[in-house]
């Protein structure tokens, strides 16, 4: 059994070693999102979101798709369930309720078996929220292969057989992020890309017509959804985000000025 | 002439003109010198300051794509690591049909040359899943963590340097990782060489390498080879000049090719930017 | 229904916070062990919802040949393909002689091919992209076209010293960026789990992001 009497290692107080300032900013950032919600509940002012090109081309992408009668690509990336992926779903469910609105086709395609069935799931609500049950196709959300590479050439073959007029690709991107963005730039798509990926980021920059470097994908769900308490939450985010910075800033006036920072970096390693 | 039509090529065009850059080097190399930079001579550095006898984990975490540009850096390090009578033991987390394979071929081929034997100078011990945590476990206990055998099923007891090798924390003296992703460099960087304060380098497909220069610069990791170039350049430092510097010939060529095309598209870019105000 | 929605928010936050105290609080050994037991419940877990891709596969492939639909000798042949290494797998085992062939004759080979194919579109993706538009086009290219010198030998043949240059690049003002970047990711993707974790963002289970 588990329990057996092991001595625990040595932390601060009842902390697990080297977990101290770990829980320390988690605390923080639970504590600033509660205060935000408190706030979004009472009513109170909530900073707004900067605009951000890419979400906002989201329903330009999808009203191009609806007057060329083409469909809208989307895909929630190459990893299975993490943050990324879960603001991937954010995004396709809105992107779901714009394209059953508008009428236009929407093919979703998964490498995760594992997150095939929720997309699945999400985009049939959506088509149930628009009122039109009946147009929710089964076989347009599709799982192609939890292979690499096997994923990219099925996803390259529906550029070149189905034509999609509007490309979004949401989620965690690899290798195939150069592949699939320059194909569907070929294929004459609308292309939103969104990656935090900093390896791959870059070929979306020059591939995709829009992009969303690293945490502006996580604002989506506050941005197209505008809910106060979701705003909070990114707000509570840029605050930490600050908060960090300033570390950084101290950090280097320290190592510059006394010629290393290894007192600080010991004590944040506590 | 129409410069405008400068931006509008044919990609087939491009893709044929690849082709041809790359085939022509196989055929007549260019034989260009190869200068060395500051991250490949720290790698070679970090192996170059161990002492005789010491013991070097190489991870080698490569896909099938990146296989090529990776490989050549294995041959170097085996060369550089034998030849200062170090050890290598080897392991794979990437990808279980191509690390392991390859690890056998490039660093057994070495081996072979310089009259070192399996099991008791170098050793494979193959692809283990769920990386994170066989890497934890390889701190404490390298045997148990790959399961007692090495990556044909052996047991690991019957190999003598497995009866030196049994923790990384202990046995360990160098880590290197050469890396196409996750698991990769991050994992052995975080639950590896960082608790246990083992020096790391290794080196990564091209791609990657941009994303590793705060690493570099920030002294977690010691140098590192940066694609096919770092390669070379591995090679040149070890004095074995292998696929790593015939391949940089084909880079040469591509590289130039791609700048022409920039220009050309530019040059048709103002055209019709030009064209445009007129109209 | 209403059930249907809330057990995943449940699941959630009670396995979150059982992760996060058993690695903030100091429970030595045991506080390994636990989370050495729900990565193994993780894991069967996914096992079980990984058949639900394969099952889509089929199914939609199915449909294609039934029904005759446009290009449905391609989804013949993926049944086909399917069936076969299916049984091949099963027969032979992951290790097989024959498994491994395939592996490593087909499905590796194929795999190296997609990839290479960056190799063409890297030289595409430029030549459409880099064009001198404005101020941030115009570093963009410039150091494009340094670091592709700077990484091939001619580099040095044309302009000496330029390998100095594309290293200055990487080190610098590259890892300035990618430190951003990524700091700022991580902090997303920690918001972004907080949001998960306490049932604001619940477009995963099938509903609206914010109900």
């Amino acid at each position: 059994m588990v329990l057996a009497g092991q001595a625990p290692a040595k932390g601060i107080l009842f902390f697990a070693p080297e977990m101290f300032w770990d829980f320390v900013l988690v605390a923080l950032l639970f504590i600033l999102v509660y205060v935000m919600i408190r706030r979004a509940n009472a009513g109170l002012p909530i900073p707004r979101i900067r605009k951000i090109a890419g979400l906002e081309a989201i329903d330009e992408a999808i009203g191009r798709a609806t007057e060329m009668g083409r469909p809208v690509h989307f895909t929630p990336g190459m990893s299975g369930f993490g943050p990324e992926t879960y603001a991937a779903l954010a995004t396709l469910s809105y992107v779901a309720k714009t394209a059953a609105q508008y009428d236009t086709r929407l093919i979703v395609t998964n490498r995760q078996p594992t997150v095939h069935p929720v997309t699945s799931e999400i985009v049939r609500q959506a088509y149930l929220e628009a009122g039109r049950p009946d147009a929710f196709n089964q076989d347009d959300v599709r799982y192609l292969s939890d292979w690499q590479f096997g994923y990219t050439s099925a996803v390259l073959g529906i550029f070149r057989r189905e034509k999609p007029a509007a490309n979004l690709m949401f989620g965690y991107w690899m290798a195939e992020a150069l592949i699939l963005g320059e194909a569907g730039a070929e294929a004459g798509c609308i292309q939103v890309g969104a990656n935090t990926n900093v390896f791959q980021i870059h070929f979306f920059i020059v591939t995709c017509d829009y992009t969303l470097i690293g945490e502006e994908q996580f604002a989506a769900s506050a941005y197209l959804s505008k809910e106060p308490m979701l705003t909070g939450t990114v707000v509570a985010q840029d605050m930490v985000k600050i908060l960090i910075g300033l570390l950084v800033l101290a950090g280097s006036v320290w190592a510059t000025v006394a010629g290393n920072a290894d007192k600080l970096v010991k004590f944040l390693s506590q | 002439m129409d410069w405008d039509k400068l931006q509008r090529i044919d990609v087939r065009w491009i893709y044929a003109l690849v082709i041809v850059c790359l085939l022509v080097p196989m055929f007549w190399p260019l034989g260009l010198p190869i200068t060395i930079s500051e991250n490949t001579r720290k790698v070679w550095e970090a192996v170059d300051k161990l002492p005789p006898g010491s013991v070097i984990l190489v991870s080698h975490d490569t896909g099938p794509g990146n296989a090529p540009e990776l490989n050549p850096m294995l041959s170097a390090l085996a060369k550089q690591a034998f030849e200062k009578n170090c050890k290598i033991v080897g392991v794979a987390f990437f990808d279980q049909l191509v690390g392991p394979p390859m690890f056998q071929e490039y660093v057994g081929s070495v081996a072979e040359k310089m009259g070192k034997k399996y099991g008791v100078d170098w050793i494979n011990l193959g692809f283990r899943l769920n990386a994170t945590a066989t890497m934890r476990q390889m701190c404490d206990d390298i045997h148990g963590a790959m399961l007692g055998v090495d990556w044909e099923n052996k047991s690991l007891s019957d190999f003598p340097i497995m009866n030196e090798v049994k923790s990384i924390k202990d046995d360990v003296d160098l880590i290197f990782v050469t890396t196409v992703g996750t698991p990769g460099y991050g994992d052995w960087m975080t639950y590896v060489a960082e608790p246990l304060k083992k020096p790391l380098t290794g080196g990564a497909s091209l791609t990657m390498y941009s994303g590793l220069q705060q690493y570099i610069r920030s002294g977690q990791l010691q140098g590192f080879l940066g694609g096919l170039r770092g390669a070379a350049e591995y090679e040149q430092l070890v004095g074995a000049p292998g696929k790593g510097c015939s391949g940089m010939d084909a880079q040469s060529l591509g590289h130039m090719m791609i700048i022409a095309f920039l220009i050309l598209g530019n040059i048709g870019y103002f055209a019709s930017a030009r064209k445009k105000s007129r109209a | 229904m209403q059930l249907r929605r809330q057990l995943p928010l449940i699941v959630v936050f009670v396995t979150a916070v059982l992760v996060m105290l058993f690695k903030f609080v100091n429970f030595g050994e045991t506080g390994k062990n636990v989370l050495s037991q729900m990565d193994k419940w993780s894991q069967v877990t996914s096992i079980v919802a990984f058949l639900l891709g394969p099952i889509n596969l089929i199914r939609l492939h199915l449909g294609n040949v039934t029904k005759r639909r446009p290009r449905w000798v391609h989804s013949a042949l993926t049944l086909v393909v399917t069936v076969v290494f299916t049984i091949v797998f099963a027969l032979n085992g992951s290790n097989g002689e024959v498994t491994l062939w395939i592996i490593n004759n087909i499905a590796i080979q194929i795999s190296g091919a997609i990839y290479a194919m960056l190799g063409f579109y890297i030289c595409s993706a430029a030549y459409r992209s880099f064009k001198l538009r404005n101020l941030e086009a115009t570093v963009l290219l410039l150091s494009a076209v340094i670091l592709m010198l700077a990484q091939a030998p001619i580099g040095e043949e044309i302009i000496p010293g330029i390998s100095k240059w594309g290293e200055w690049i990487l080190s610098v003002p590259n890892s300035a960026g990618m430190r951003g970047i990524r700091l700022g990711a991580a902090i997303g993707a920690f918001a972004a789990s907080i949001r998960v974790i306490l049932g604001l963002e619940r477009s995963w289970v099938g509903g609206s992001t914010a109900e």
